[in-house]
């Protein structure tokens, strides 16, 4: 029996991304081409959906989700360099999580969240340890986790992409954060920019406007007399298909990104009616429009919230942290309390991540460096055990304690919680079999509820 | 792996047993004291499946070598000697073995002990037991045949050899061939298969005329495929697909992706080497050894110097100057120089044997000392930020009159880098063998230590640095040179701070184990040995590596569809035969690639229509047989480029100087504020800058090569995206508006207007019902822009743009 072309493979998976094909029966037409196929999920799994905030430049567990008290080092002088603490931190009253004072509103929200507290970079740096997160690597090309779900899973809504990263600016480790790498280029990230062009090519340059309908139709018409000379090419037919979900698309997009019309109390709920300016300027926007995406069936949504510089990467001065925070915090908690109030949290996954902490230690001025050794991420909804801390550093934040955790047990547990055993996520290219999670992850059954 | 069967304790019970005494006076019996316990704590991970660090306990021989780590399990004798003992009683818990699950007994170990002490008496076991391994009997490590073409009922279907393979495997199945090609499908698919770009409306003309005179299509199409081939554009399409391979760039891949001025003349070295139909083995060498090649003149070393860019193209990682991650770039070496010329998965042998081809640890390292005794230019890096060890271009003494008022003091500077890094590798490797039965206090100490030495590098590199920059620059090559020569030793799972047992440079195992020899090793990295090994006619897989991938770009399949994995775990070829038969005919050419597109474009099977046929689709959907010929479609730089010469704005000059970076001088690059800048203009794609941290989003969508790893072939994804990239891409509709303008200004008449599109997009005449139907989409802008002066042009651009979007432009019957 000769060998099927990858070309039909890839062709399927195309129309799969590109959602045209139900999941159900994509399996059916795959299941003869094992190994590489992408499964239905492997049970009835909690959570359908991800949003992944992404906060680049490595934010310091100690002054957020993780504070450490010893505000003027062990001997109260701070002549130690040792640094607790700068901003205070109060609990929440339901379920006792202790959150630094920047974040008043996550905090309010804390018995929705699950923090992980003992988190282990992949690397000291930011490029790496971005791409760690991301792809599960800290050196070689991979694909990202948004593309393994996009190629694993494929996405409920015909006229959106399956894999949507909202970000301003690009972080560390430029596109290949989001690239499909060796998956089919159906499932890379598609990259949404904030103001009036989100994705490219969604409206008619200048004067052409106006002329679609007379240019789809002729199109349309050549194509298909071109296509039934040559019935059984599934590829032309694909690509007639494509046209008209590219129609749609221009219709179904914009529609998405305008929120406009949304009404006044959940534009305040994001904080859209406050001034906010520098890096995550826009994240209330980005939060709002992370929810209609994903209640519009799209499968992976992630937030950026700043770019390569400036971020949270707070070497000389820690208040950049205290004013990024105002940036995000309010728009973070926003979009959990949204989505409960609308009983999408159950099945929504919102994962919180950085490439590592800061050190404990004062750098600079004022500053922290950077601290691979542990630190802070947090995951609300879509089956995490609500208001649960897991995981503990000593009492400087500088090692963990108590369960340390690696990127790939956070990847293999968020694929657990989509119905996806990280084992059996595979596709095959230049000779192995690669997974999100390489040879390594454990499910952290601890943080499930 | 497969399990063998398991013979040896067959054949020791039938030998003597020897039995040694304990400390207390016990007897210890091998077989009934010893074999047991390493079988059920050891064998999993050390015995016939896995052989962990070269260690066997069911191969007695490797209990007493010398282990990867460098160390013996077993000293017959010296239980201090012994590492098996002391890895299986430390308290350190990340080396104690067994790693998983309870450690050995104190019993156990107890008896292990004696039984070393006693002289680990092991009943000396047959020959016998050495089976084949499986994967050396593996169809790609064998010798290239040269098999006779077969026999085939159909006398009159093969126009040559090629033809009797295919079609030989074909009648078998009981398929038939689809009809030949018409020649202007023909002329299409051969135009963008040599060159990547569409045929003019004149050369379609002349070779329809041409294929329909006396001396016929065959004698027609053999001259375009000539001509074809000694175009300029031939070799930057060949290039372009080369370039894909070795995962060509601009920029370095480090976090800031430093750019690399000098790339394009390696760029450049590719394109000619193409035209020039340099032997597939001297272009092979060259890029490995160039510079260790003899040389007649300036101008000859110059340019086998910049074929090295290949190695140095390798991708760099990290920002820190003081922890520069070499290996890791060896490691890229090593995968490339695998996959795109041997077809193998090298680099998986860096932190272990490899699961599933044999190729192991040792073979790794054994490369790894050739890449490590080899001095790779320095790109600059955020904390370093400019280059280093570039290859001059000039004469030897023009370098010295630039460089020697800088000489005394550059030297001085980078010995006092080079002692203090090799000071932090050492201490680092100390640290790491210490650290396990450290306490934490210590550990910490210990790193504070290691810590305040990596910062009085970095401070060493940044004055050397600073010093670099105010050299005047002399033309140089991104390209390497020899570096000290020297033996690598393994690195324990693959971390460089763990140094194992010292590998003589070598080949791999599996494809003969030549060694350096002695007197070259001594003076000499061993570039060129590895060069002539692996571009060597008895080397099994390099021919037949490049002809599959020659293939593959032809026909949209390999032979061997995982092109760049020959290994256990790739697929089989489809026509075993005609692979090595092509591979035969190739080296018998002279390694001509030219030869080779000639050998397979003159054959029937290239020549096939695309036309299905309904009883083939039952049995051969995806045509692994050759049927008919693959419909292919176009790729990102061939629709870029197409665009841009329909509408008259191609500019066909190569880019022959670097782009317009900023000197050196000026650079800041860092993580944060990466290189980023872009200098586009309208020369072909392959002249365009290719950033390896920044990918161009029409590339992305275009499924691009990928240039930081071996793209073995292009994706042909379908996707909306693409659909309004054509629909509303202001590119695309610039260059309709080019084509309109010229199409109004240099025809009168709509019809003849219609036929010109037609002839430059699809290469046809339309069909008399298609006339009338563009005429009446011409119309109907017309009308609907009523009195608007541009109307016609719009109407004319609309069109275009409207045609360009039919598969039948995108695809390639």
């Amino acid at each position: 029996m000769p060998n099927p072309l990858p070309n039909r493979r890839a062709l399927i998976r195309s129309l799969f991304g590109g959602s045209l094909l139900m999941p159900g029966l994509l399996s059916e037409l795959l299941a003869s081409d094992n190994p590489v196929a992408p499964r239905s999920p492997h049970w009835k799994p909690p959570a359908k959906s991800v949003i992944f905030i992404y906060a680049t430049g490595g934010v310091s567990h100690i002054d957020t989700f993780d504070p450490k008290p010893t505000g003027k080092g062990r001997d109260g002088t701070g002549n130690d360099k040792l640094m607790g603490n700068l901003f205070g931190s109060q609990r929440n009253k339901k379920c006792g999580t202790e959150v630094s004072n920047i974040f008043p509103h996550l905090r309010g929200v804390m018995d929705d969240i699950c923090v992980i507290r003992s988190m282990q970079a992949s690397h000291f740096d930011h490029s790496e340890a971005t791409l760690g997160m991301h792809t599960g690597s800290p050196t070689f090309a991979r694909p990202s986790m948004g593309s393994w779900i996009s190629y694993g899973l494929g996405t409920f809504n015909q006229n959106l992409p399956s894999f949507i990263v909202i970000a301003p600016h690009l972080p560390y480790g430029g596109t290949q954060v989001y690239a499909s790498d060796f998956l089919p280029a159906v499932h890379q990230g598609t990259r949404v920019l904030p103001g009036d062009d989100p994705i490219a090519n969604l409206r008619p340059p200048g004067i052409s406007d106006g002329l679609q309908d007379l240019e789809f139709d002729l199109v349309d018409s050549l194509n298909r007399r071109h296509h039934e000379a040559r019935p059984h090419d599934t590829a032309l037919a694909a690509r007639i298909k494509s046209y008209e979900t590219a129609f749609q698309m221009q219709q179904a997009a914009p529609e998405v990104f305008d929120t406009s019309a949304e009404p006044e109390h959940v534009r305040r709920l994001y904080g859209l009616d406050r001034k906010t300016k520098g890096a995550g300027a826009d994240f209330g926007w980005q939060c709002l429009v992370a929810r209609r995406l994903v209640e519009r069936g799209v499968r992976f949504v992630e937030l950026i919230d700043t770019g390569s510089r400036p971020n949270w990467d707070s070497h000389g001065e820690m208040q950049e942290h205290a004013d990024l925070a105002y940036n995000v915090d309010q728009p973070t908690a926003g979009l959990i309390t949204d989505l409960k109030q609308r009983g999408m949290l159950d099945d929504t996954i919102v994962l919180w991540a950085t490439e590592f902490g800061r050190t404990p230690t004062r750098e600079g001025k004022n500053g922290r460096g950077h601290h691979r050794d542990c630190f802070s991420v947090w995951v609300a909804g879509g089956g995490f055990k609500p208001g649960h801390v897991h995981g503990a550093t000593d009492e400087i934040g500088k090692y963990t304690v108590e369960d340390p955790v690696e990127v790939h047990d956070l990847h293999a547990t968020l694929l657990h919680q989509l119905g996806m055993d990280h084992e059996r996520l595979t596709f095959r290219h230049a000779g192995r079999d690669f997974r999100l999670t390489d040879v390594h992850g454990r499910i952290i059954h601890d943080i499930l509820s | 792996m497969m399990i063998r069967p398991c013979v040896r304790t067959t054949v020791a019970s039938v030998l003597a047993f020897l039995a040694a005494e304990s400390a207390a006076g016990e007897s210890i019996e091998f077989e009934r004291d010893i074999q047991p316990i390493l079988r059920a704590h050891c064998a999993d991970c050390h015995g016939e499946g896995e052989q962990n660090g070269s260690i066997n306990f069911a191969d007695r021989p490797s209990v007493f070598a010398e282990a990867d780590s460098g160390e013996r399990a077993v000293v017959a004798g010296d239980v201090g000697a012994s590492n098996l003992l002391a890895r299986i009683s430390t308290d350190d818990q990340s080396l104690r073995m067994p790693p998983d699950g309870d450690p050995l007994t104190d019993e156990q170990i107890e008896r292990l002990r004696d039984w070393v002490a006693a002289g680990a008496p092991w009943p000396e076991m047959r020959e016998a037991a050495v089976d084949q391994q499986p994967e050396q009997g593996h169809w790609a490590f064998q010798p290239i045949t040269d098999p006779a073409p077969p026999a085939v009922r159909d006398e009159t279907w093969p126009r040559g050899a090629l033809d009797r393979f295919i079609q030989s495997q074909r009648e078998n199945a009981g398929l038939s061939p689809a009809p030949d090609a018409d020649p202007v499908t023909l002329i299409r698919r051969a135009t963008y298969g040599l060159t990547g770009l569409p045929p003019t409306p004149t050369e379609v003309q002349e070779f329809v005329a041409a294929a329909d005179s006396p001396q016929g299509i065959e004698k027609a199409f053999a001259d375009l495929v000539d001509r074809l081939l000694s175009r300029a554009s031939y070799g930057e399409r060949w290039g372009r697909h080369w370039m894909d391979w070795v995962r060509y760039a601009d920029t370095a891949g480090d976090n800031s992706d430093f750019p690399i001025p000098q790339a394009y003349r390696y760029r450049n070295y590719i394109i000619d080497a193409f035209n020039e139909d340099l032997p597939y083995d001297r272009f092979l060498t060259e890029q490995l050894a160039g510079d260790l090649l003899p040389a007649d003149t300036l101008d000859q070393r110059n340019r086998q110097t910049i074929a090295t860019g290949y190695l140095a193209m390798a991708r760099r990682f990290g920002s820190l100057v003081e922890r520069y991650p070499w290996h890791l770039t060896i490691e890229d070496t090593i995968d490339n120089v695998g996959r795109t010329m041997m077809g193998l998965t090298i680099s998986c042998a860096r932190c272990h044997d490899h699961k599933f081809d044999p190729i192991s640890t040792r073979d790794y390292y054994g490369m790894y000392g050739i890449f490590a005794s080899t001095r790779y230019p320095f790109p600059g890096i955020e904390l370093f930020q400019t280059q280093r060890d570039l290859v001059p271009l000039i004469s030897d003494d023009e370098v010295a009159e630039v460089l020697e008022p800088y000489r005394e003091e550059t030297e001085k500077l980078s010995a006092e880098l080079d002692r203090l890094l090799n000071a932090c590798d050492k201490r680092a490797a100390e640290i790491a063998a210490a650290e396990g039965a450290a306490s934490i206090a210590e550990r910490r100490k210990m790193r504070d230590e290691l810590d305040a030495m990596l910062l009085k590098a970095r401070g060493a590199g940044t004055a050397l640095a600073n010093h670099l920059k105010e050299i005047p620059p002399i033309p140089t090559a991104y390209a390497v040179q020899d570096g000290k020569p020297h033996d690598a030793r393994i690195h324990i799972k693959g971390e460089p701070v763990r140094p194992g047992a010292e590998v003589p440079r070598r080949f791999l195992d599996v494809l003969g184990g030549q060694r350096v020899p002695d007197e070259v090793a001594q003076s000499s990295s061993g570039r060129l040995q590895l060069a002539r090994w692996i571009a060597s006619a008895e080397n099994p897989l390099t021919a037949r590596v490049i002809v599959n991938r020659v293939w593959q770009r032809h026909f949209g399949e390999g032979i061997v569809a995982s092109s760049s994995d020959f290994g256990t775990r790739g697929q089989q070829p489809s026509h075993p035969q005609l692979l090595d038969w092509l591979a035969t005919q190739f080296i018998e050419s002279g390694w001509s690639i030219k030869q080779l597109h000639r050998l397979i474009m003159n054959s029937r099977t290239y020549r096939l229509s695309s036309h299905e046929i309904d009883e083939n689709l039952a049995s051969d959907p995806d045509n692994r047989l050759y049927w008919k010929f693959s419909r292919r479609r176009l790729d990102a730089e061939e629709i870029r480029d197409t665009l841009l010469m329909v509408s008259g704005e191609l500019d066909f000059t190569p880019q022959a100087k670097p782009y317009p970076i900023p000197p050196q001088t000026e650079w800041t690059y860092t993580q944060h504020h990466p290189f980023k800048d872009d200098y586009p203009n309208n020369k072909r794609s392959v002249y365009q800058m290719t950033k390896r941290l920044t990918v161009k989003p029409y590339l992305q969508t275009f499924d691009g090569a990928d240039p930081n790893v071996c793209t073995s072939d292009r994706g042909q994804s379908v996707t909306p995206l693409q659909a309004l990239y054509f629909v509303n891409d202001p590119f695309v509709h610039e260059r309709a508006d080019q084509l309109a303008t010229m199409l109004l200004r240099e025809l009168d008449d709509d019809q003849q207007r219609v036929e010109r599109l037609f002839a430059m997009l699809l290469a046809r005449e339309p069909v008399p019902d298609e006339t009338s139907l563009m005429l009446e989409h011409v119309e109907a802008v017309r009308k609907r822009r009523g009195e608007d002066v541009r109307a016609a042009q719009q109407a004319w651009s609309s069109l275009v743009r409207s045609i360009v979007r039919l598969n039948e432009f995108i695809y390639i019957d």
